[in-house]
């Protein structure tokens, strides 16, 4: 075989001597500027998904007996707040006597108030029993704390193109805040959708937005709410917990999606209460709010951590996760969901046991293979030792 | 000085983790770190709801398998990893559609099938691609030649064992296959490949794409069982035994230089670490960027050469979940290339605006049948924009709907040309953008296949002056914007390569 690409062979073999010294020519007469620190595809980059928000707490307003409302601006002047999809949380750090603590919490305002001057970005605050950041934040945090949040995430988030016009929102209580944010985004003419919330409360004291709600309801006659009592009876209100029933009456004839927020044992009961629905996968959205935590006696564990080139030996109770007896021991590490979906806090077991069988979590397959693991949503059952990234 | 490592890589991505363990596996004191939480830079995998997507791999070139091995194959097995890694053949080459003119082929692999594929669709086209797939075979020696050269090739043997090769060594594809007498016709279809290496046929040198194109079709391609994050995850753990450290979550935010001359990094901690020799899987234009900050320390010719290039085509994907299967869907082949023109110079020029939805679509279980649940299929989208037409358009207001809406453009484009419904079956969506890209990786503007290969930044220029071009004493790179150029093959032996010339450079006191 014999390829002629020119009609001289020899002017190729030259070319091709020649092609080093083409290049070394173009380089030569190229400007040996700076380079650019940075680019625009990054720039956007950092303002979708900044590593820390520091935030300041504008205002504390109380809503019902241990609920309150929490307003965030940017801690600096001129600051601004990462962008998000109404449904999406944050991830608030605070140190509490000398632990390290973070907690996730739904926004419940508007994606467009972001965007106002200054952004804001608005949460619900409610006390659980011996939760040591809602304690905190409604007994000791004032008005212009300043507290570092991560970027906004989660996939409770409304798509034009794979969820229905509809949305059936059930919310069992403060699971409101991410359908709040809805709502106001559908006020606001960010989203286009028709939302019904149906709004499980214990008492109608602890019911919040009902206003607010409402109006938008007025406005734009796309968003309507229906409240369930379980803990008083009134007349006015269906009573008892949320039933396929009402999903069922609320969706009509239409095609529709569910979207659900709340604990574990919420989800739990609506996949029975739901399954005669028959809903598929694509039209059952759900975001759990926490990790159901082992019954029985506690043991407590020694847990050694390698990070970097440190090691830490720190105790482990095997009623808490292990992200919990990391944040006790003043070991930080990067956490967003605190529910075994976002794979933030990724990490590796060396040696040891846990239990990791929480449904709904899934780990990629060479995670699997190779022993990582989500602190998040993981108890001890022996000694461990553990590797995790720096945050 | 106190050295605390022998050399420090910077980025676990392909190249970086292939660099960081052929220096343990030379018995060198290795620390690697990566900024992300997770090993891979785009080789990896992410979960949304009952799906593990695939975030970047199409196909493995240059892999091939136990029976057939290829380059990659043999250096996964050198470095001792091969049997931890599982792969699965691709069923054929590809699909080509235009939905504008309506040509529509289908390429199987294997060297002969190819041709007789070909042949039928282009009669008279046998001759010149039997010449293409020879042209391939010498190609291939002689560019292992010149890498076993250094450089330095001997004039009278490459005109003696490769006068072919050096025939058209310095050519653009379409000059090459007009001159072999290659049908226009079975050049279009022939072409389909360009999108993989980003350049157009008249921009992008011959020798590349000759390359990649019969590696592909006589070895197949192959994909992880695991996605590629199983491969990063069994690379990165193979370091660790080894007695190497992998640090993620802590990126390198300075290279410390005194004297010209690298020594060592300060992270993104705080924490400075000591080393002679830094090995970067970050692009040089983030290293010379921001990096350094003695800019003196830069060698000039460095900068000139940085400045001399263009990025490449910024990254645009989607992940599609459905719940239907691929049979229901009526999806019957892996890989779909679906462009605005068979013509790659006109596609290259189409992809520079936003409402224009040429895209390679794969559909994963094609080739792995079970890895999805039973009755759904995963589906991703790949695109490139060699503009800053995405940057323009852009904004932190409008990202979210902007991302519909491209999505929706996409999608509504691959429906027209295979003449399918995926839209109602979406179960999962995720869209990644160059803003993604830039997030994940820090790849400069999102771009995904290092620097444009393209004129005199093809490979073989890159590869003829690689050992003549000045370096940073102490500083060495690896990855898609290393001279191999992008790909997941080259990004791996490129770490090889980077390694050894560190190797090297230790041994001789450089
Ligand atoms: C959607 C898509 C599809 C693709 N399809 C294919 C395909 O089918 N076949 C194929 O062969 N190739 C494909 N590619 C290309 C291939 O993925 C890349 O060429 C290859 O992965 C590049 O590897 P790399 O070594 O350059 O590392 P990169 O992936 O660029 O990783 C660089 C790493 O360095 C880290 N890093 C950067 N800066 C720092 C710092 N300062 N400190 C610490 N760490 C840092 C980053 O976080 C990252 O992990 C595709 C790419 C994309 C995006």
């Amino acid at each position: 075989m014999k390829v002629k690409v020119s009609l001289i062979g020899l002017i190729d073999m030259l070319r091709f001597r020649d092609l080093g010294k083409h290049r070394a020519e173009w380089i030569e007469a190229a400007e040996a500027k700076p380079l650019p620190a940075t680019y625009p595809a990054n720039e956007l980059a950092k303002r979708l998904h900044p590593k820390h928000q520091s935030l300041r707490i504008a205002r504390i307003e109380r809503l019902a007996d241990n609920i309150a409302l929490f307003t965030f601006v940017p801690a600096q002047e001129g600051g601004k707040l990462a962008p998000f999809m109404a449904g999406s949380y944050i991830s608030l750090t605070m140190e509490i006597d000398g632990s390290v603590v973070s907690r996730s919490y739904s926004l419940c305002s508007s994606p467009k108030a972001v965007f106002a001057e200054p952004g804001c970005y608005q949460i619900v605050v409610k006390r659980s029993k011996n939760g040591l950041a809602s304690n905190y934040l409604l007994d000791r945090a004032k008005e212009g704390d300043i507290l570092s949040a991560s970027d906004p995430a989660g996939h409770l988030n409304h798509s034009n193109i794979r969820d229905e016009k509809h949305v059936i929102a059930l919310a069992g209580g403060t699971g409101i805040s991410p359908f709040v944010a809805m709502a106001r985004a559908i006020a606001d003419g960010v989203e286009d959708f028709e939302l019904t919330i149906i709004y499980g409360v214990k008492n109608r004291s602890e019911i919040l937005f009902a206003d607010e709600l409402k109006a938008i309801g007025g406005k734009t006659g796309k968003v309507r709410v229906e409240y369930v009592l379980s803990g008083e009876e009134d007349p006015a209100y269906a009573h008892g917990f949320i039933t396929r029933d009402m999903v069922a009456q609320a969706a009509g004839d239409r095609p529709y999606s569910v979207f659900a927020a709340g604990p574990a044992a919420f989800l739990t009961y609506l996949d029975t209460e739901l399954a005669p629905l028959h809903l598929d996968q694509k039209h059952y959205r759900t975001e759990r709010t926490g990790v159901p935590l082992p019954e029985g006696e506690a043991r407590t564990f020694k847990l050694t951590v390698r990070v970097e080139d440190e090691v830490y030996e720190i105790p482990a109770r095997s009623d808490e996760t292990v992200l919990t007896a990391l944040e006790r021991g003043g070991l930080l590490i990067r956490n967003k969901c605190r529910q075994g979906s976002c794979g933030y806090c990724r990490s590796h077991l060396i040696s040891g046991q846990i239990s990791a069988d929480l449904p709904g979590t899934k780990m990629r397959l060479g995670d699997a293979r190779y022993n990582y693991f989500l602190p998040c949503c993981t108890f001890p059952l022996s000694d461990l030792e553990i590797q995790v990234d720096r945050y | 000085m106190e050295t605390a490592y022998d050399a420090i890589v910077i980025g676990a991505g392909n190249g970086g983790l292939i660099a960081a363990l052929r220096l343990v596996e030379s018995g060198k004191k290795t620390l690697l770190v990566e900024k992300h939480t997770v090993p891979g830079g785009f080789a990896t995998s992410f979960i949304r709801g009952r799906f593990e997507f695939e975030a970047s791999l199409h196909e493995m070139c240059q892999l091939g398998t136990a029976e057939k091995p290829g380059d990659l194959y043999k250096l996964f097995e050198e470095l001792g990893v091969i049997d931890r890694l599982h792969f699965v053949t691709v069923p054929e080459a590809f699909r080509v559609i235009c939905p504008k003119t309506g040509e529509d082929y289908s390429m199987p692999f294997g060297e002969e099938n190819f041709i007789a594929k070909m042949e039928s669709y282009v009669p008279g086209s046998r001759r010149s691609m039997t010449t293409f797939f020879q042209l391939g075979t010498e190609i291939s020696r002689a560019t292992k030649y010149l890498n076993e050269s250094r450089g330095h090739p001997d004039t009278k043997v490459l005109r003696r064992d490769y006068p072919n090769f050096m025939r058209v060594a310095a050519y653009p594809i379409k000059t090459v296959l007009n001159a072999i007498r290659m049908p226009e016709k079975a050049q279009r279809i022939l072409d389909t490949y360009w999108s993989y290496l980003g350049a157009p046929e008249s921009r992008l040198g011959f020798i590349h794409f000759c390359i990649m194109v019969t590696q592909y079709i006589r070895l197949g391609a192959q994909i992880p069982t695991d996605r590629s994050h199983g491969i990063s995850v069994a690379l990165t753990e193979k370091i660790r035994e080894l007695g190497g450290d992998v640090w993620f979550g802590d990126g390198v935010k300075k290279i410390l230089t005194e004297h010209g001359h690298v020594t060592g990094v300060e992270l993104d901690s705080g924490k400075v670490v000591r080393t002679q020799h830094v090995i970067s899987n970050a692009a040089p234009h983030t290293v010379y960027g921001h990096m350094i900050d003695d800019v003196s320390a830069i060698p000039a010719s460095e900068l000139k050469l940085a400045n001399a290039r263009e990025l490449s085509g910024r990254g645009f994907s989607m992940f599609l979940g459905l719940d239907r299967s691929p049979d229901e869907l009526g999806l019957d082949n892996y890989s779909y290339f679906i462009y605005d023109s068979l013509d790659s110079d006109a596609a290259f020029a189409s992809m520079t605006s936003l409402d224009r939805f040429s895209q390679v679509t794969v559909c994963l279980n094609r080739a792995l049948p079970d890895c999805s649940p039973e009755g759904t299929t995963i589906l991703y989208f790949t695109s490139l924009y060699f503009n800053s037409c995405f940057d323009e358009a852009a904004t932190p207001e409008n990202y979210f709907r902007l991302k519909e809406k491209l999505a929706e453009g996409f999608i509504a484009n691959f429906e027209k040309a295979t003449k399918t419904s995926i839209r109602p079956y979406i179960e999962e969506i995720e869209v990644a953008t160059p803003a993604t890209y830039a997030r994940y990786t820090g790849a400069p503007d999102g771009a995904i296949y290092g620097y444009l290969t393209a004129d005199l930044d093809n490979m073989m220029p890159r590869l003829m002056r690689m050992y003549q071009e000045g370096y940073m004493p102490g500083l060495r790179f690896c990855g898609g914007h290393a001279a191999r150029s992008s790909g997941y093959n080259s990004a791996y032996l490129s770490g090889d390569l980077a390694a050894k010339l560190t190797l090297g450079d230790m041994k001789e006191g450089r």
